[in-house]
C-alpha cells in the first residue's frame, strides 16, 4: 500500500510528460540551449567590476576623477550678437595615467558652416515650406555659428599645437602630462550667437520685435574639457546635437561684461552685487536672503519695462565664483524681472530665483520661484541636501534646458496674459524637471553623451514624485500607465533603454518616460518605499560629484536592498519587451474523498486497482457521485485530522470554495502578478505574487485559491501599476459589456 | 496660408526637445462584434498633437483643445477631421462610421466610432492618415480583433493604407 502511494506520486510528473509526448508526437529535441531564463544574472551584460567601479556599485579604492578649473573673461556684444571669451584652464591629472593629449569640446561647432549634423539627417522634401524655411534650406548660406578659435597658448604665452575634429579639439602636448600633475593653458575665442527659437537650440537668444531687445540664454559657450574617466578613457564622442554632455567638476571664476542696463544671473556666487545692482535692488537682494515665505522682487516689472526701452552703450562686468561645478551658464537681458525667495534645506539657506520678461507674467510671478523651492526640498528628501547656494529658473521660449544652478524653462501666457491649466502645468512640470537636473546629472554626474536615461530617466522619476507632492492629481505623464502606448507600439520603432542616445528611436519615451515609469513601478510595486528609497539615496550619495555608470546604479539598488533585480533591469532596460498578463481560466473545485478521474487514470496506467489507492482528500471537478461528502468536514479523513490536531476543532475555519486560476503571460516581461479577488459579500483581497512566480514557466502559471466565500471577480493589476498593454483580458469573469458599449451608453446619455 | 506654414514649421522642428516626453503616435482599436453586427472603433491621439494638426490643416483662427477656450463647435470639427483622415472599406464597400463621441483622458483624446449593420467581414482595408500633416514621424497603430483574430498594423506617413483578409 505504501509503495503504491509512493509510486503514484513519484511518477506523477513523468506520466504527465509522457501523455503530452504521446499526444503531439513532438520530435526529439536534439539541440541544447544556453541559459535563456529571464532571471539569469546580468553577468554577460554588465562590465566586470574592479577597484574603480566595485561589485557593490560604489566607487572603489582606485576610482579617480580629473578636475578642471576655469578663469574666464566673457564679453556679450548685444548689438552684434557675438560672444567673446578668454579662458585660462588648469587641468589636474588625478588619474594614474600619463596623458599624451587633452581633448576639449567645441559644442558650438555643431552650428559651424561645415557642421555634419545636417548631413546625417535624411528625408525628402517637406510637405510645405515657409519662406524662411525655404530660404534657410535652399538659398541662404549656412549660419556661421561655430567657434572662431583665435589662440591656444600655454601658460608662458607660447602657441600650443592643436587639432580640431569637428566638435572635438585635441591639445597636442609636447610631453605627456604625468599622473598627479597639472597643465595650464589659455584659449581665446569668439562666435556669432544664434537665435535659438527657430531651431529650438539650447543656447542663443530670443528677439522681441516689439521692443527690439534680445533675451540671452547662453550655454555650452566656451571650450570645455572632455571627461577622462576609468571606463571610457577620453569621452570624446562627437556632439551631433542630441546626446548631451559629459563634464568634469572644477572651480570657476567668470567675469561677464554686458550692456549696463542688462540684468544677468549665472552659475556661481555673484561676487560684486554692489557694482552691478542699484542700491534699491541691492537692498531687496539682501532682504530676500532671509525671506522664506514668498518670493520678493529684486527687479520689478516696472523697472524691467523701463530698462527694455533703453539701449545703453555703456557696459558693466558681473563676477561669479563657482566651486565644484561641472559647467557654467548665464542668462542676460534688459527685459528681466527678477524675484527671489530663501529656502530652508535642513537648516541651510538656499536661494530660489527666477528671471523672466513681462511676457511671462502673470504666470511666472505666481509659480516659478515657488516651484524652484518645492523642487529643491523634495529632491533633497530622496537624494541628499542640495549642496549649492542657489537655483535659478529662467524664462525661455519653447525650451527647457539645465545647467548647474541655472536652467531655462518654457511657459508663456497668451498675449492677453491669460493662460490655460495646460500651459501652467507644463511650466510647473518643466521647472521641476530642469531644476531637478541639478541633482542628476549636475551632481550625480553620469555621462549623458553615452546614456541619456541615466540623468533624464532618474530625473524624470524624482520629478514625478515631486509633482505629485505639489499636486496629487498632477498629470505627470510618467506613470506606468502612461508608457503603455509606447510599449505597445511597433517593435521596429523601439530601442532598449540601454542604447546610446544618438541611436535611440523615440527619444522622449525611451530616455525619459520609460525609465521613470520603471523606477516608479520598482518603488511602488516591486520594492516598496522603504527599501527603494534607502537604496536610491545610497546610489545618489555614493556618486555625488562623481561619474557613475549604469552598472553602478543597478548594483547599488540591489546591494543596498537585498533584492535581486537583474530580471527587472534585463526586461525593462535591456529589451523592448512589454507586459501583458491575463486571467486565462478559472476552474472551481470541491473537497471530496472520492478519488478523482485523474488519479484513477494514473493508477490505471500503473495497473493499480482503484480500491488500492490510499484514502486521501481530493480537490475535484468531476460530477458529484452519490453519497459524496457535502462539506469539507464530511470528509472523514479531514475531520479526523482536525479533531486530533486542533485544540478547538469547532472553531477551525475550513475553506469551502476552491479555485484553480490560470494566469497567462502574453508579453515578454516578467513582473509580479497583482491580483484583486472580490468575494460574494463585496469584500476584497489583494495579492502580490512576486515576479519569480514566472521563473520556471514563462507562459502561464496556476494558483489554487481556497476561500470560505465565493469569488465573484478576479482582477489583475486593477490600479494600472504594471504597464499592462492590454487590460481587456485582466478581469474574470469577462465583462458582458465591452469598454466600447459602456462608453457608448454614457456618451449617448 | 501663412498660418499653415507657420505651424508646419514649428512642428517639424520639434526634434530638439529636452523635457517634452514626446512621441508621435495614435492607437486605434477595431473590434467586430458579430452579435451586434457592429464594428466598434476606439481612436486614441495626444490632445496637443491633435490641436497642432487641426490648426495646421486649417486657415481658421487657431483653436485650443481641452481648455476653457475650446470652441463649442469642436465635435463637428473632430468628426470631419476623422472622416477625412481615417476610413474603412469592408468587403470592397466604403463604410461610413458614426461619430459617437469623445472623452479626454490622461493627455489623450479618445474617440468612439461605430460602423453599424455589418454582417460579415472578409476583407477590411484601412486608410489612416491621422496627424500625418504635422508630424513626419507619426506612427499610427491599428489593432484589429475580428473573428478572434488579432492583428496589429503600423501606418506611417509613407504607408497610409493596409488590407486585411479574413
Amino acid at each position: 500500500m505504501k509503495k503504491i502511494h509512493f509510486a503514484i506520486f513519484a511518477f506523477s510528473l513523468l506520466v504527465s510528460f509522457s501523455t503530452i509526448a504521446q499526444k503531439t508526437e513532438a520530435p526529439v529535441v536534439k539541440k541544447g540551449h544556453t541559459n535563456d531564463n529571464k532571471f539569469k544574472q546580468l553577468k554577460d551584460e554588465f562590465a566586470t567590476p574592479n577597484s574603480q567601479h566595485t561589485a557593490s556599485g560604489a566607487p572603489g579604492a582606485q576610482y579617480t576623477q580629473q578636475q578642471v578649473d576655469y578663469t574666464m573673461d566673457i564679453v556679450l556684444d548685444d548689438a552684434n550678437q557675438k560672444l567673446f571669451g578668454q579662458e585660462a584652464i588648469v587641468y589636474h591629472n588625478n588619474s594614474a595615467d600619463a596623458l599624451e593629449y587633452l581633448w576639449v569640446q567645441l559644442d558650438q561647432n555643431k552650428r559651424a558652416k561645415d557642421s555634419k549634423t545636417p548631413d546625417i539627417k535624411g528625408g525628402g522634401p517637406e510637405l510645405l515650406y515657409s519662406p524662411e524655411k525655404f530660404a534657410a534650406d535652399f538659398i541662404d548660406k549656412p549660419f556661421d555659428g561655430g567657434f572662431h578659435i583665435e589662440a591656444v597658448k600655454d601658460k608662458s604665452g607660447k602657441d600650443l599645437s592643436y587639432t580640431i575634429n569637428r566638435t572635438m579639439m585635441r591639445i597636442n602636448l609636447a610631453e605627456p602630462l604625468a599622473s598627479g600633475k597639472t597643465f595650464k593653458f589659455n584659449i581665446k575665442w569668439w562666435y556669432n550667437i544664434n537665435n535659438h527659437v527657430p531651431q529650438r537650440d539650447r543656447s542663443g537668444y530670443e528677439h522681441f520685435d516689439e521692443d527690439g531687445n534680445n533675451l540671452y540664454v547662453i550655454a555650452q559657450f566656451f571650450p570645455r574639457l572632455c571627461v577622462y574617466n576609468n571606463v571610457e578613457g577620453w569621452q570624446n564622442m562627437q556632439f551631433w546635437g542630441r546626446s548631451e554632455f559629459a563634464l568634469e567638476f572644477g572651480n570657476y571664476v567668470v567675469n561677464i561684461t554686458t550692456p549696463k542696463d542688462h540684468i544677468l544671473n549665472a552659475t556661481g556666487v555673484l561676487k560684486n552685487p554692489k557694482k552691478v545692482l542699484t542700491p534699491t535692488q541691492l537692498a531687496r537682494y539682501k532682504e530676500a536672503q532671509t525671506t522664506f515665505d514668498k518670493p520678493l522682487l529684486i527687479v520689478t516689472q516696472e523697472e524691467a519695462e523701463k530698462a527694455e526701452k533703453g539701449n545703453s552703450t555703456e557696459t558693466k562686468t558681473w563676477t561669479f565664483d563657482a566651486k565644484n561645478v561641472r559647467d557654467f551658464a548665464f542668462a542676460s537681458s534688459r527685459k528681466f524681472i527678477w524675484d527671489a525667495m530663501a529656502v530652508d534645506i535642513n537648516g541651510k539657506t538656499v536661494m530660489a530665483y527666477s528671471l523672466y520678461p513681462k511676457e511671462g507674467n502673470p504666470l511666472w510671478e505666481q509659480y516659478s520661484t515657488k516651484v524652484v523651492a518645492h523642487t529643491l526640498k523634495e529632491y533633497s528628501k530622496y537624494t541628499f541636501d542640495y549642496p549649492y547656494h542657489k537655483a535659478i529658473s529662467v524664462h525661455s521660449k519653447n525650451q527647457g534646458m539645465e545647467y548647474p544652478q541655472i536652467c531655462w524653462n518654457y511657459g508663456r501666457p497668451r498675449k492677453d496674459g491669460s493662460y490655460s491649466d495646460k500651459t501652467r502645468d507644463a511650466m510647473i512640470g518643466v521647472i521641476t524637471h530642469e531644476v531637478g537636473h541639478n541633482f542628476f546629472p549636475m551632481i550625480v554626474n553620469s555621462d549623458e553623451r553615452q546614456w541619456t536615461w541615466m540623468d533624464e530617466g532618474l530625473n524624470s522619476f524624482i520629478e514625478t514624485l515631486t509633482e505629485l507632492s505639489f499636486d496629487k492629481d498632477f498629470e505627470t505623464g510618467n506613470l506606468p500607465k502612461n508608457i503603455v502606448p509606447y510599449m505597445y507600439g511597433d517593435q521596429s520603432n523601439l530601442s532598449p533603454i540601454m542604447t546610446q542616445g544618438d541611436n535611440v528611436h523615440q527619444f522622449g519615451p525611451n530616455a525619459y518616460t520609460k525609465p521613470a515609469a520603471g523606477l516608479y513601478m520598482l518603488r511602488e510595486t516591486i520594492m516598496g518605499h522603504e527599501l527603494f528609497d534607502y537604496a536610491f539615496r545610497t546610489y545618489s550619495q555614493r556618486w555625488m560629484f562623481k561619474h557613475p555608470t549604469p552598472e553602478d546604479f543597478f548594483r547599488s539598488m540591489e546591494d543596498a536592498s537585498a533584492m535581486d533585480l537583474d530580471w527587472f533591469w534585463r526586461g525593462w532596460f535591456y529589451t523592448t519587451d512589454f507586459n501583458d498578463m491575463g486571467v486565462k481560466s478559472v476552474e472551481e473545485y470541491r473537497v471530496t474523498s472520492t478519488p478523482t478521474s485523474e488519479i484513477k487514470a494514473l493508477a490505471k496506467s500503473y495497473g493499480i486497482p482503484v480500491a488500492q489507492i490510499r484514502p486521501g482528500i481530493y480537490l475535484s471537478k468531476d460530477s458529484i457521485t452519490e453519497g459524496e461528502p457535502k462539506t469539507p468536514m464530511d470528509v472523514v479523513l479531514l475531520k479526523k485530522h482536525i479533531e486530533t490536531n486542533y485544540e478547538n476543532p469547532s472553531t477551525v475555519n475550513i475553506p469551502k470554495y476552491f479555485y484553480e486560476v490560470t494566469f497567462e503571460k502574453l508579453g515578454g516581461l516578467v513582473l509580479p502578478i497583482l491580483v484583486e479577488y472580490t468575494y460574494e459579500d463585496g469584500t476584497k483581497d489583494f495579492k502580490h505574487y512576486p515576479a519569480q512566480i514566472w521563473s520556471k514557466n514563462d507562459d502561464a502559471v496556476k494558483k489554487v485559491i481556497a476561500s470560505d466565500k465565493a469569488i465573484v471577480e478576479i482582477h489583475i493589476d486593477p490600479n494600472l501599476e504594471t504597464a499592462d498593454v492590454d487590460t481587456s483580458n485582466n478581469v474574470w469573469p469577462r465583462k458582458e459589456k465591452s469598454e466600447f458599449d459602456l462608453k457608448k451608453e454614457a456618451l449617448q446619455n | 496660408m501663412k498660418r499653415i506654414a507657420f505651424f508646419l514649421l514649428t512642428t517639424l522642428l520639434l526634434c530638439m526637445s529636452f523635457t517634452l516626453h514626446k512621441f508621435y503616435m495614435s492607437l486605434t482599436q477595431v473590434n467586430f462584434v458579430k452579435e451586434q453586427k457592429s464594428v466598434q472603433i476606439i481612436v486614441r491621439v495626444f490632445i496637443d498633437d491633435l490641436q497642432e494638426e487641426l490648426n495646421a490643416t486649417s486657415i481658421k483662427e487657431p483653436i485650443e483643445l481641452n481648455t476653457d477656450r475650446e470652441p463649442d463647435t469642436i465635435e463637428a470639427r473632430f468628426k470631419s477631421y476623422l472622416k477625412e483622415h481615417l476610413s474603412f472599406q469592408i468587403n470592397d464597400t466604403q463604410e461610413e462610421f458614426d461619430y459617437i463621441g469623445k472623452e479626454y483622458s490622461d493627455n489623450m483624446a479618445v474617440f468612439y466610432l461605430e460602423i453599424p449593420e455589418i454582417d460579415t467581414i472578409q476583407k477590411l482595408s484601412i486608410q489612416n492618415k491621422l496627424l500625418n500633416f504635422s508630424f513626419s514621424e507619426q506612427e499610427n497603430i491599428v489593432k484589429t480583433k475580428i473573428y478572434n483574430k488579432h492583428k496589429s498594423t503600423l501606418f506611417t506617413p509613407e504607408k497610409t493604407y493596409a488590407l486585411i483578409n479574413f
